[in-house]
């Protein structure tokens, strides 16, 4: 049954090199594996050489090189290894043998089960750590560092890739470009991805086709400052198989089954593939927090002689209840005696049963189908045209309380150190709190029966509803509800990319790109939690200068508005974005020099268009806004000297320009269309270069890099008690300088065939390079203009993620089918976010220069360096060969591959991954313990296992 | 294995679409009515004369013992802050709590128990009160009011609603005897806002002043009082009317008499006005 593929072998050149060794000759063989039927790189197929029991995969681009083969005749293996051997026959004459291109005709069954190569990705690319925290909908706080997307083939880019588990940003920038079938997918509003959302944890389908890190060039799309991950997901991308998988967890969630299928392009040229997923955990690995995961990909192909015409849609609908960190201090942590502790979530009687509860759930769907046609008029030329279409909500609850007590068991009022911090301290009450809570550590969860308890007794007539005279309506009115922050989006893209070799030194890229978006924001009740209704008002719109009936009613066109579950409330308006951007590059490449340059221009526009009338704002919510324009361009070269084959001297510079995003540009863009003083784009400037060694025995890396990013704005929303202020407001700061300076150190060396180290080192350093402007308005009174005030937050560290990483990782690939490897990563120099409120002289007061309380405001807080070892193993059983009736019953290559992996071995429970200082501040006292430091802490030890059944 | 695939995928799909997760939930039980019956060996006069006995910046840790009230003041207008007024059949007294929005918990109308051993029972300027502890604020002993996660050690809730007739009383009455009317719901007759007071704001912005007083008096004249109207409170905006007819309020104490409404609805001014 197997059809034997057809292997094309072309020798083009063969490079004579410089003989280095005294020894025994050996030379390094490599090659590029393309798909016969769709024309596109091959990855993930086995290459071994059997006599020198030396294998290798293909990577994103069908590339593979084999290192220290010996002159002579050697034979080739291409194929996955559970599948009928395609042999090829070579001469090592030469110091590098290239094979170039070689076709490999897809046969009908095998090749899609190579992907069990020890490559499936371990427990740092599942799910993120799901904490709220975006201004619009559900949108995941990606902090993590969750945006390398995809496995490269250089170890440091891998390693820095599993380190984001740890909040470890390379480089301390955010910026990815990431392109499924043509489509860009980063969001527009968020800017940036999350793997969960987008993708569903659908490892057997976005697997990769191209991962580029910092200023590389992309085959597909300018990229971004911190490079771009390219997925090429069409039917036709996948051979005959099918995929069960079961896999299981202790951290986001606890279970995953998959299940995939493909059938390869059949003779007429069609290929179709499914998949979908399942994960769940009805409780997370942080106390309240749950997950219910699915995920689904469909895809249909024609291949034609010249190119393919695939359909493709996929989505992930998840609902989760998620935590929240941005108000847990360590005072909370000790009297919930876990590091854990989570405020969202509480017991509620259901039934006389207690049953947790949690208040933040995301609960989003917004699917994305793609049509793109992959026309390949020649070897020479590839042209990629894509429509993409997304839609769907996503939504995050919260409860929402008006003129009532916060519900949330961690309020800062009720905590002992409220006490303690006072003046005069009320020791005593404090300590009296502190053994209350310690006896009844519900206390620091929502009491979700008092809410509805209040709600059950709070009867109120409502005059003039929707502004009718006599209009009265008496009923339960709620104190408590629970929301949802609705984000519903639709985005139509166009993309058309196109690659086309000149000759063999020139290859010339080039690209247009278009979106419209509509994102329609709105709160909306989704439980009155046992009252009749909820009202339509601004609670804190109630203080004001100049007081006003008005101004307390979200909407005037429909004041006193009565609102039943169901109903929206409290902002209704849609954003409204469009982008256009053409790119285009060239690389050359000559025997001693790689040169590239491209160029990238475009226009993102957006504009505000509200339902609401707002009361403190009636002439700028209702309507239509200005459109706000921002014209980008971006340029990026670089040249790579090549010392010999193995060694390389790169240096590449970008400069980039970026749209600010709408939050960052609108004040309050719930309540009304103002803006930041002269909005302006964000400049970046990037510059790398290094050197490069890769050598059959030793990949290495000498990089050192420095991005500048210029102009940026960034408008901080809290509640500010200076007395000048005494109320929300909202803390821009403009024309903001950022820079990350640091080094990349990276050595692998191959100890054995069967062994290799890998060791890196991430030093870098991210800190405020200006005092950015300020300017303060306040949220809710109309009556104020912006304030400029200044922070002195020059070379203070920027808080994103540990700012130097360090790690050395052990790799095992057996006989046997065996593989595993230990990693021991220390990772440090991870300061706080700072309150930039806090560097200003207000802050400081009276309080004299460098004393222990002056350092205790000015200083920022570095957390604790930690140390973890993380473990992974797996194993390849060929059940074909073991058991004569599974062959019978589903042919030759049924695999089963078992993958474990271990995080934290150690179950460091102390690691604080990201702490931030407060934004409100003790304007009276000048006392930085009143409002202390929250942070997040990291996993302890968890695990992760999968079982995958191929065939 | 052509049989096998597809069975496969219909047991996978089976799998995925067996849970369905609950949507809305369910409200607890409505236990608003339920009136847990605690023993009472303490009543509210007992308390309040023994706090006036003590003279005025005093204080008195109190022992094992409970008494129940029902809300005759809340916070809801913000008239009243962190405090709220209780009263049982021989007085009232004013309960301090470190909590805003008290309103939510304990309403006009409720009934309370509260279990007052480790308490503090002070006289501020000759009103009995009842809260945590006291510290020294300008060289006076004040009160701190019961921090929310405590509450549940000493006030018990129970029935809601119940009604409090408020007692008839003219100024005089009040006057003469301040010890028995003390923090107690009252209705005054024939009342009007003195002229100087009358088509005012109740009170001035809070950014101008945290409290303004206001006159009232009846007609024909026994006396006046002062009315006590926080800056913060919603009707603070709202004008006092001209006319005549009857208050009700929490008559009070600060160093001298006064006198606190819950809200407007607590004026009933419909008549004509007849003094000047």
């Amino acid at each position: 049954m197997m059809q034997k593929p057809l292997l094309f072998i072309v020798f083009a050149c063969t490079i004579p090199l410089l003989s280095f060794g005294q020894g025994k000759k050996t030379a390094i063989v490599k090659g590029k594996l393309i798909n016969q039927a769709t024309k596109k790189p091959f990855n993930d197929l086995k290459v071994t050489m059997p006599e020198l029991s030396a294998f290798t995969t293909s990577d994103g681009e069908g590339n593979f090189t084999i290192s220290e083969v010996p002159f002579g005749r050697q034979v080739i293996i291409i194929n996955a290894y559970n599948a009928k051997s395609d042999t090829l026959r070579i001469d090592v004459e030469s110091e590098v043998v290239d094979l170039n291109d070689i076709s490999i005709t897809p046969n009908e069954k095998g090749v899609s089960s190579s992907q069990e190569n020890g490559e499936i990705p371990t427990i740092v690319i599942s799910d993120v750590d799901p904490s709220s925290g975006s201004d619009f909908g559900g949108g995941s706080n990606a902090a993590g560092g969750d945006e390398l997307l995809i496995a490269s083939k250089d170890p440091f880019v891998n390693v820095a890739r599993s380190l984001s588990a740890y909040y470890f940003r390379p480089r301390g920038i955010r910026g990815t470009d990431a392109e499924i079938n043509g489509i860009g997918i980063i969001p527009a509003i968020s800017g940036s991805i999350t793997w969960v959302q987008e993708f569903g944890d659908q490892t057997d389908i976005f697997r990769g086709t191209e991962s580029r890190y910092g200023l590389e060039p992309s085959a597909y799309e300018f990229g971004a400052v911190n490079g771009s991950s390219y997925f090429s997901a069409t039917a036709a991308d996948f051979s005959q198989g099918t995929k069960v998988t079961y896999a299981a967890s202790d951290h986001t969630w606890k279970n995953k089954v998959m299940y995939t299928t493909s059938t390869g392009v059949s003779k007429k040229g069609w290929a179709f593939a499914a998949s979908a997923n399942k994960r769940w955990a009805e409780q997370g690995y942080r106390p309240g927090t749950s997950f219910d995961g699915y995920a689904y990909y469909a895809g249909v192909s024609k291949v034609f002689k010249k190119g393919s015409l695939n359909l493709t849609t996929f989505g992930s609908p998840l609902k989760q209840a998620r935590y929240l960190d941005n108000s847990t201090t360590q005072e909370d942590f000790n009297l919930a005696k876990n590091n854990y502790y989570n405020p969202t979530w509480g017991y509620q009687t259901v039934d006389g049963k207690q049953v947790v509860r949690n208040s933040d759930i995301q609960n989003v769907f917004q699917p994305t189908t793609i049509l793109n046609y992959d026309y390949k008029p020649s070897e020479k030329t590839r042209w990629n045209t894509a429509v993409g279409y997304q839609f769907g909500t996503d939504r995050a609850s919260s409860l929402d309380y008006y003129n009532a007590a916060s519900p949330f068991g961690n309020y800062y009022r009720n905590m002992p150190s409220y006490y303690y911090t006072s003046v005069p301290p009320s020791i005593q009450t404090g300590n009296a709190l502190t053994q209350q809570i310690l006896n009844n550590p519900n206390l620091l969860q929502v009491n979700w029966d008092e809410l509805y308890a209040a709600n059950a007794i709070n009867t109120q007539t409502i005059y003039n509803v929707n502004g009718v005279a006599g209009n009265n309506v008496t009923g339960k009115e709620s104190s408590y509800v629970m929301a949802d922050k609705v984000n519903d989006l639709k985005k139509l893209t166009f993309n058309s990319n196109v690659e086309h070799t000149v000759n063999e030194h020139l290859t010339i890229y080039g690209g247009l790109s278009a979106y419209t978006q509509t994102d329609h924001v709105y709160k909306q009740v989704t439980d009155l939690m046992g009252g009749d209704f909820f009202v339509n008002y601004n609670q804190f719109a109630t203080q004001q200068t100049i007081p006003n009936p008005n101004y307390i009613q979200n909407n005037l066109n429909a004041p006193n508005a009565v609102i039943r579950n169901g109903d929206i409330y409290g902002y209704d308006l849609a954003i409204r974005l469009n982008e256009i951007k053409g790119w285009g590059q060239a690389i050359y490449t000559f025997d001693k020099f790689d040169f590239f340059a491209a160029v990238s221009t475009g226009n993102s526009s957006f504009s505000r268009d509200g339902y609401y009338k707002n009361g403190l704002f009636p002439n700028n919510s209702y309507g239509v806004s200005p459109t706000q324009n921002f014209f980008t361009y971006s340029a990026k070269a670089g040249v790579t000297y090549k010392i010999s084959p193995k060694n390389f001297l790169f240096v590449n510079a970008a400069y980039l320009t970026a749209p600010p995003t709408v939050s960052n540009t609108y004040i309050s863009v719930a309540t009304r269309d103002m803006t930041v003083p002269d909005p302006t784009v964000q400049r970046t400037q990037s510059i790398e270069g290094g050197y490069l060694l890769k050598s059959s025995k030793i990949n290495a890396r000498v990089v050192g890099y420095i991005n500048n990013v210029l102009d940026a704005t960034e408008i901080k929303r809290f509640y500010n008690d200076d007395p000048a202020y005494n109320t929300f407001v909202n803390y821009i700061m403009q024309h903001e300088n950022t820079r990350s300076i640091g080094t990349e150190l990276m050595l692998d060396y191959r100890l054995t065939h069967a062994f290799n180290i890998t060791g890196v080192a991430a030093i870098g350093e991210s800190y405020y390079a200006n005092r950015p402007d300020v300017s303060q308005v306040l949220d809710n009174d109309p009556n104020q203009q912006l304030v400029a005030s200044k922070a002195y937050i020059q070379n203070y560290y920027l808080g994103n993620g540990p700012q130097s990483a360090y790690s050395a990782k052990l790799n095992y690939r057996g006989k046997n089918y065996w593989d595993a490897n230990i990693s021991f990563n220390y990772l440090t120099r991870n300061y706080v976010e700072i309150n930039p409120n806090r560097r200003t002289e207000a802050a400081a007061g009276l309080v004299p220069q460098g004393s222990a309380q002056w350092h205790a405001i000015f200083d920022q807080e570095e957390l604790p360096s930690f140390f973890t070892v993380d473990l992974h193993a797996g194993k390849t059983f060929q059940l074909s060969r073991l058991s004569d009736f599974v062959k019978k019953a589903s042919g030759t290559n049924t695999t089963l591959y078992i993958s474990m992996g271990i995080s934290n071995l150690l179950n460091n429970t102390n690691i604080i991954l990201r702490g931030r200082e407060q934004l409100r501040y003790d304007f009276t006292y000048e006392n930085p313990a009143k409002f202390p430091n929250t942070y997040l802490y990291g996993f302890g030890i968890n695990y992760f296992l999968s079982m995958t059944l191929s065939f | 294995m052509k049989t096998i695939r597809p069975l496969l995928g219909v047991l996978m799909v089976s799998a995925l679409l067996t849970s369905c997760l609950k949507q809305q939930f369910d409200a607890p039980p409505d236990s608003s009515h339920y009136d847990p019956n605690l023993p009472v060996n303490v009543t509210i006069a007992q308390l309040s004369s023994r706090a006036i006995s003590m003279g005025a910046g005093q204080y008195a840790v109190l022992g094992d013992s409970t008494l129940y009230g029902i809300v005759t003041a809340d916070d809801r207008s913000g008239n009243f802050y962190k405090q709220i007024v209780i009263q049982d059949s021989t007085g009232g007294i004013t309960i301090s709590i470190a909590q805003t929005d008290l309103y939510n918990d304990y309403p006009i109308g409720r009934k309370i128990y509260i279990k007052l051993n480790g308490l503090t029972l002070i006289n501020y300027k000759g009103l009995p009160e009842i809260g945590m502890n006291t510290s020294v604020v300008n060289g006076s002993n004040t009160l701190n009011g019961i921090p929310t996660p405590l509450l549940s050690n000493y006030i018990v809730k129970a029935s809601f609603p119940n009604v409090v007739t408020p007692v008839k009383v003219r100024i005089i009455d009040v006057f003469s005897n301040p010890t028995l009317y003390i923090n107690r719901l009252v209705e005054l007759e024939n009342m009007e806002f003195a002229t100087t007071s009358a088509n005012q704001q109740y009170a001035a912005s809070s950014t101008l002043s945290i409290a303004t007083s206001r006159t009232i008096q009846d007609c024909p004249l026994t006396g006046s009082l002062v009315m006590y109207n926080s800056g913060y409170a919603t009707f603070q905006p709202a004008t006092t009317p001209n006319g005549k007819g009857t208050i009700t309020g929490i008559f009070s104490m600060y160093t001298t008499p006064q006198f606190l409404i819950r809200d407007t609805t607590d004026i009933q001014l419909t008549g004509n006005r007849d003094c000047p």
